[in-house]
């Protein structure tokens, strides 16, 4: 076997993998979305005879602490607190955690909301970073809104201040700029109600606001949006929150709730100890830590997704936030598998250790190393094949064929992909309306391809690479523009 | 470009077209169609509320013309009716269902029942429950052993409806099979009410001596709490007595709580002293649910108790708030930091 012969085997071999590890990971979503259409299909069938309409005047319906951690977010708290306010739920409280904003928040919401200083007992269950300076109440409506001042300490500390906080059996973590459907609280405890003894978590949809037109704090009319950025994320969304968690949760495998629109179990939180503070995505760090509770004390638990409810989100429109967002995102995975690998292939953690966390380590984690190294080929022997075509090669290294089954089987398949989940989403919630609408998504699912999700690799996996090389994680704030009053 | 990839690339580039097609075509064709529905069930509700609600020459034009549906037309108005059920109350409802009984509803829904569709089968136990028909009892406790469970859920609410205490044993039975009907159960045996109580007494009472009975005997407690009844305070007392009794205990001081009667506060004072917190919890707050100020001294001593956990500690605190006056005057006098914040938020209620 001579030189070029080796170097073709090694490229063929290469491309070889590639194709399977697309068409695997392709599949394995394409499973998962028929997985999402049954239950959505199931999910639609209960809404036809209108339950949720009686549960809302039920007595059972268990009380839930809204907790809305907010650090210098003077621009938009009082609309957010004022429309969680309004939410469709018999027995509520909100709770804002002030993590020692430097900016007006306080005050706004100490006058927008009558609110009284009062001394409230602060559990102290869950060990906290920040101290608690102060606690309110507001002397409005039915006085459900909670005002705690604590030093600043982070996110998670502020929210496990909330959980200590919290009066009510179940607690509901929101973004302090998320919207929520009216419902959405009714529809994401349902499961605790229906199932009381095991259900420890429930988690909601996610999904893109921009280019929505929102008025008093609730997504009024759903809108895709024009620019790039936001309208591909709103397919992406579709497709790896929506559909990805609705199949995971039907097979019990569901490891990710996300910390925009999550309720858990509050004597389960006080039991875990609350969010760690030490690491990156602590919201998905906290489900993880569940499952491996559940596993470790041979509890009969479940984490469930409730695919209907509706939190709405600002996604980044610039590429410098979405870097910084999805390479936080991915360096949280890696620590968090990383934190977590003893689950890995263990019966007792059941269908979690067993399925999603193998999957997750082979097809999320490791996913963006084998797209840049695709890309990285699929150049070369672009390369090679042009010098073969003008000349300038004179030996015929790679099978043409392999380079195309990759196509195939890399973009192609994905696209394909990405139209089920648009099919799905046709047969089933249909949030956006209209012709013009649908042929944005429809094109999103084809540019999603190009650029995109390159550049979204080459992000996750410097993410992942800096969880290993355990470098100083880049914090930064979220830059965005405001859920405020809006017109698409 | 081999064949084979030529077979590959044309298969997925005529799917993803197909989808893309399906999709507009879906679409488009759905939003006229819903926009077409709404006109006419809009034209449809109108006739409905003016034969319920109208005058009387009015109204009965409206139902005759009703009546005089017939096929599609008279599948719609039925489909309509339904949805309307369980929003409307009183004469309006008797009279909605008394038109689709006249037309042979009932009979339609107990055909659905059988269908081999669950969804056909889901629909009929939900039209059962919605016409409220006593003889409907026997299909419907039939079928809170489908293996749909959207079909359980329904029979299971529909039981509820019909509110016939003859099914209680069959709904509990249900909710012991299956955890995810708890709700349910609940609910259907609270909307029978009253006429239940014997039933769930007794049925608490063996749950009492029957270990693995925990869950049918809490809802059994829960549901005698809110509808109420007076009868079961000595059941429930005895399952507060009984130590080996486990969560089923919460259960029973939530319901004396929401009974209300006085006699169940020395029972409830007694717990109130065990180490359990949930109990704490659950006997604090029933005390200030039952708001009798015999519980002040007692509920006092608790308060001053150093080793009461938090929870505990706010329901005691709670309860003498609720209580008022005598309740008022002892968190005054503690130095608790549970009585501060129970007497501050007093004063935000009072609107201070």
């Amino acid at each position: 076997m001579d030189v070029v012969d080796v170097v073709r085997w090694a490229l063929t071999s290469l491309g070889i993998f590639f194709i399977v590890y697309s068409v695997l990971i392709n599949t394995s979503f394409l499973l998962i979305t028929v997985l999402a259409f049954i239950d959505f299909s199931s999910y639609q069938r209960r809404l036809d005879f209108k339950a949720y309409d009686e549960a809302f005047a039920e007595p059972l319906t268990p009380g839930v602490s809204i907790l809305m951690p907010a650090y210098n977010e003077s621009a938009g708290i009082v609309e957010s607190v004022r429309a969680m306010t309004a939410l469709r739920y018999p027995d509520f409280e909100v709770v804002v955690i002030d993590d020692g904003s430097s900016d007006e928040t306080v005050p706004l919401m100490v006058e927008a909301f009558d609110m009284v200083e009062v001394p409230l007992v602060v559990e102290t269950s869950i060990a906290t970073k920040g101290e608690v300076t102060a606690t309110y109440l507001s002397r409005q409506g039915s006085r459900n809104v909670l005002l705690v001042c604590k030093t600043n300490g982070g996110k998670a500390d502020a929210l496990n201040v909330g959980i200590n906080v919290a009066r009510r059996p179940l607690v509901c973590m929101v973004d302090a700029d998320s919207l929520l459907d009216p419902d959405a609280l009714l529809h994401v405890s349902r499961p605790f109600a229906d199932d009381p003894e095991r259900v420890v978590a429930s988690g909601g949809v996610v999904r893109v606001a921009n280019g929505s037109q929102i008025s008093g704090g609730r997504v009024a009319r759903v809108k895709m949006p024009h620019r790039w950025l936001p309208r591909t994320q709103v397919v992406e969304y579709l497709r790896a929150f929506m559909i990805g968690r609705t199949g995971w949760s039907r097979m019990g495998g569901l490891l990710i709730i996300s910390g925009a629109f999550g309720i858990f179990r509050r004597d389960v939180l006080l039991e875990l100890g609350g969010l760690a503070t030490d690491c990156i995505g602590e919201d998905a760090e906290l489900v993880v830590r569940m499952h491996r509770w559940l596993g470790d004390t041979g509890r009969d638990g479940r984490v469930v997704f409730v695919a209907e409810p509706v939190a709405w989100t600002e996604a980044p429109e610039s590429r410098a936030v979405l870097r910084k967002q999805r390479s936080r995102w991915h360096r949280g995975l890696a620590e968090i598998l990383g934190k977590h690998k003893g689950m890995l292939f263990r019966k007792r953690y059941g269908v979690v250790g067993m399925l999603s966390m193998p999957w997750f380590v082979v097809f999320e984690l490791l996913a963006p190393f084998v797209e840049i190294f695709g890309v990285v080929f699929l150049v070369l022997a672009v390369a090679l094949g042009l010098g073969q075509s003008i000349g300038w090669v004179h030996v015929d290294v790679l099978n043409d064929d392999v380079v195309w089954y990759l196509l195939a089987s890399s973009l192609l398949y994905a696209i394909l992909l990405t139209l089920s989940a648009l099919v799905v989403e046709e047969f089933s919630f249909r949030r956006y309306r209209g012709a013009r609408d649908l042929a944005i998504a429809i094109w999103a699912a084809f540019e999603e391809n190009f650029g995109y999700r390159q550049l979204n690799a080459w992000w996750r996996m410097r993410g992942a690479i800096a969880a290993w090389s355990r470098s100083h994680p880049e914090w930064g704030d979220m830059q965005r523009q405001g859920l405020g009053e809006r017109r698409p | 470009m081999s064949q084979a990839v030529r077979l590959v690339f044309l298969v997925l580039a005529a799917l993803t077209v197909a989808q893309v097609i399906a999709l507009f075509v879906f679409r488009l064709s759905r939003e006229r169609s819903e926009r077409r529905d709404a006109a006419s069930q809009a034209a449809l509700r109108a006739v409905v509320f003016t034969a319920l609600l109208g005058d009387d020459d009015e109204s009965q034009g409206a139902r005759d013309a009703l009546r005089a549906r017939t096929g599609r037309r008279w599948e719609e108005f039925e489909e309509q009716a339904f949805t309307m059920i369980p929003k409307i109350k009183g004469d309006a409802r008797e009279e909605l269902v008394a038109l689709l009984l006249s037309r042979g509803a009932s009979v339609r829904a107990m055909t659905n029942t059988r269908a081999r569709s669950y969804v056909r089968r889901a629909r009929g136990a939900y039209q059962l429950g919605a016409l409220g028909q006593r003889d409907a009892v026997g299909a419907l406790v039939g079928l809170l052993t489908d293996h749909s469970f959207l079909v359980r859920r329904l029979a299971t609410r529909a039981l509820g409806q019909v509110g016939d205490p003859t099914a209680v044993t069959a709904m509990l039975d249900a909710a012991e099979r299956d955890p995810e009907l708890t709700r349910d159960v609940t609910v259907a045996l609270i909307r029978v009410g009253l006429a239940c109580a014997p039933e769930l007494r007794a049925d608490l009472d063996t749950s009492l001596h029957t270990p693995g009975h925990r869950r049918r005997g809490s809802i059994a407690a829960r549901a005698l709490g809110v509808i109420g009844d007076v009868g079961a305070v000595p059941v429930l007392k005895a399952v507060l007595d009984d130590e080996d009794a486990g969560s089923l205990r919460w259960a029973a001081a939530s319901a004396l709580g929401e009974i209300g009667v006085p006699e169940a506060v020395p029972v409830l004072l007694r717990v109130l002293g065990e180490d359990d917190p949930s109990l704490q919890v659950a006997a604090g707050r029933a005390l200030g649910a039952i708001g009798d100020p015999v519980a002040v001294p007692g509920l006092a001593r608790a308060l001053r108790d150093p080793d009461r956990d938090h929870d505990s500690a706010r329901a005691v605190a709670g309860a003498l708030r609720r209580i008022g006056g005598e309740g008022l005057e002892e968190l005054e006098r503690s130095d608790s930091v549970y009585a501060a914040e129970a007497l501050a938020l007093q004063l935000v209620r009072q609107g201070a």
